[in-house]
């Protein structure tokens, strides 16, 4: 391969030096000698070295890779650091990452003038993802930078302490936005005064898709849902925090606007007022397929949950939490039957599966998760703050508010898998009788099950009531429904010979009444030596796979 | 099954389902109906093939039978652009010297298998991120070659870079 030729070729590095000292020798302290030349050639020597290096640089394996290739690897990095930072490598890398419109298009407005109008010129005209933080006060001339390009913008995130920059912004944009994609506002409202709010903000994102609204407002001001309608709106994640009523009445009109919907999150941390809607309102979201509520503290507004339908769902969680130093127990604890009435407005075909998990942390959290054959899931929890002393009281009530809505559900018998997973390291023994009890209630009614999965469980408390009939203790019911597979996984008993002891005593059981388990399959970092021999004879079929004590399965 | 030949005369005999995780020798093979295809020939044949391209066969070992990325899902060819994550075999799968890395990524380049080519451009993206610009020069041998003039202009920029 022939070398390629460099500027100054032909003459020696040597020479070069050779011939700068002659002159330098020649020209010094002479009143002949031009400032200007000499500053031009140390230009020219700055320039020469830099093609020289730059010439170095083209043999390197990076600069082999083609355009396509190495501009691909900034899209990869965070756009407001990295990106800048690799386009300072060198003069080849920062051609190509120039040229590379999409790698300037996050444009962050409290980054200054020159910074947006550097951006601006580099995305040449592709889509942009604006980003406006109210941490710096950003002035309306930046602001009008904008202005020419709305028709680019596909994301635009406020991250803002209140509505007025906001405001501020919608006046000196006012679109249109026919490319916006997603729009967020994340506000701590602190504005002390009513503004003056169009009644409609971002009218003309008619395309909008995504909407993220998350307030916490500690004003007595800030724009509601009402200022907004984006009827094709896929996505809608509200985050609302307020000292003042939450009025339900504006949250149902915004969603009924928005008939495209198929994902919605929410969660309410506020009193929310039913005020102004009739009791037979019906809000139907024709699309939603994935439906997430939490409602904090909300009082009896949790109802909201009834004047929902979903028609197309195939993923709903309900979650309700409460305190119990504020509220009445009545508006944490609602009724079975409202559990109900969710349950046959969300389940579209029979609950084959229920899983029952609880959480012991901060809040005592009972989640109930039940699957219908048509996959449908629906998720219904509630969480309640236990304070240091009340914990096991409020563990009790949360967990007999949970078996109580298993057992009030109205299709029970067509449960064919039911999974407990009871998250607590140590039941204590005052509290093992009342699982026990409220475990054994819920047994009595389960109808024919495939499998019953004990997962992260102290066994002990929810075999007592099995135990009990085998000592004489509790009368056996007079139907004992059959169980085919019963799997223990990540055992929590705090003796390895208690451990054994229900394992059996449960298996033993179910032989003598006639209905053994098909098979026992458990699932432990360990098992007690000859457990799965003393097994065999009142089981089917009983088998051990390890399974990591520490790893989450 | 299909032969795949390489521009050093190296032949590799594989199931139909590895060799069609390259769009170019899927593409190749629909058009001519040929279940023998000589496709790659990089740069003229200046790579030694046979080392990157046995590396390549692997990763389409391990992918096969998984859903090829459609060209119409815009929103996710975003997204997926929009991470340096990469999952654990791909991770260790790519865990080789910068000469092997390069030659990874220009094969996946050439026979048009987008993930791999991916995980190799993310990987590179791995060990820029949250270097400075020297760091990066030293990584990859690379020398300023900046005039001052140009200098002054990224020292400008700098700031806007460095401003949290």
């Amino acid at each position: 391969m022939e070398a390629r030729a460099y500027p100054g070729k032909g003459l020696s590095l040597l020479q070069l030096a050779f011939a700068m000292n002659e002159e330098l020798k020649r020209t010094a302290f002479s009143p002949l000698v031009n400032l200007d030349e000499v500053s031009q050639l140390d230009n020219d020597i700055s320039v020469g070295l830099a093609t020289i290096r730059e010439w170095r640089n083209t043999f390197n394996r990076t600069n082999r890779l083609p355009f396509d290739i190495l501009s691909l690897i900034p899209i990869h990095l965070p756009p407001h650091k990295d990106r800048f930072r690799a386009s300072f490598v060198c003069r080849h890398w920062r051609r190509t990452f120039l040229r590379r419109a999409e790698l300037w298009s996050d444009l962050d407005l409290t980054k200054g003038e020159d910074y947006v109008k550097t951006l601006l010129e580099r995305a040449k005209g592709s889509q942009l993802f604006v980003l406006f933080r109210g941490h710096k006060m950003v002035p309306t001339s930046t602001m009008m930078l904008l202005s020419p390009h709305t028709n680019q913008i596909r994301d635009l995130v406020f991250v803002s302490r209140g509505w007025a920059d906001i405001l501020r912004f919608i006046d000196t944009n006012p679109g249109p936005f026919p490319l916006l994609d997603s729009l967020a506002f994340n506000t701590t409202s602190e504005d002390s005064d009513v503004m003056v709010c169009p009644t409609r903000l971002f009218g003309t994102a008619v395309n909008l898709r995504e909407f993220y609204f998350y307030s916490t407002s500690v004003s007595t001001w800030s724009p509601s849902l009402g200022h907004f309608v984006f009827p094709n709106l896929t996505l809608f994640d509200f985050v609302v925090q307020q000292s003042e009523d939450f009025r339900a009445l504006r949250l149902f009109d915004f969603l009924e606007a928005s008939p495209m919907l198929q994902t919605v999150r929410m969660s309410i941390v506020a009193n929310i007022s039913l005020d102004g809607i009739p009791q037979e309102r019906v809000v139907t979201l024709p699309n939603v397929k994935d439906l997430d509520i939490i409602v904090t503290d909300c009082g009896p507004g949790y109802e909201i949950i009834t004047y929902i339908s979903c028609p197309s769902i195939a993923s709903m969680s309900f979650m309700l939490q409460g305190d119990p130093e504020t509220m009445v127990l009545e508006e944490i604890f609602p009724t079975p039957a409202l559990w109900n009435a969710i349950i046959r407005r969300y389940a579209r075909s029979p609950v084959e599966e229920i899983t029952l998990l609880l959480n012991i942390l901060a809040r005592v959290t009972c989640t109930l998760t039940l699957r219908s054959s048509d996959g449908t899931a629906i998720g219904l929890s509630l969480g309640v703050k236990a304070y240091n002393g009340v914990r096991d009281e409020v563990h009790h009530q949360v967990f007999t508010e949970a078996t109580s809505s298993i057992l009030y559900h109205p299709q029970l018998a067509n449960v064919k898998r039911f999974r407990i997973c009871h998250s607590y390291e140590y039941i204590s023994p005052a509290f093992t009788p009342r699982i026990a009890n409220e475990s054994g209630r819920l047994f009595k009614s389960l109808g024919p099950l495939d499998e019953l999965t004990i997962y992260r469980c102290d066994v002990k408390p929810y075999f007592l009531f099995f135990l009990g009939i085998l000592e004489g203790r509790i009368e056996a019911p007079a139907v004992f429904s059959p169980i085919k597979q019963l799997t223990i996984s990540h055992p929590m008993c705090p003796s390895v010979e208690e451990f054994r002891a229900a394992v059996v005593g449960l298996a033993h059981l179910r032989h003598a009444l006639g209905v053994p388990f098909e098979r026992v399959i458990i699932r432990a970092g360990g098992l007690p030596a000859g457990l799965e021999e003393e097994l065999r004879p009142w089981v089917g079929s009983a088998e051990y796979c390890y399974e990591d004590p520490h790893g989450d399965h | 099954m299909v032969l795949l030949v390489t521009s050093d005369n190296k032949n590799f005999v594989v199931d139909r389902e590895v060799a069609d995780r390259s769009v170019f020798v899927k593409n190749t093979l629909e058009a001519r109906g040929l279940s023998i295809a000589t496709p790659p020939m990089l740069n003229g044949g200046c790579f030694e093939l046979t080392s990157p391209f046995l590396q390549v066969l692997e990763y389409c070992q391990h992918h096969r039978g998984e859903p090829l990325p459609t060209t119409d899902d815009a929103n996710a060819d975003e997204n997926r652009k929009r991470t340096t994550d990469i999952g654990e075999w791909d991770r260790k799968f790519i865990t080789v010297d910068h000469e092997m890395l390069f030659e990874i990524i220009l094969a996946a380049n050439y026979l048009d298998i987008k993930p791999l080519l991916d995980v190799g451009c993310k990987t590179i993206g791995n060990m820029v991120k949250g270097k400075s610009p020297e760091e990066v020069r030293k990584l990859f041998d690379i020398v300023n070659d900046f005039t001052p003039e140009e200098e002054a202009q990224i020292k400008k920029e700098n700031e806007w870079a460095e401003d949290p």
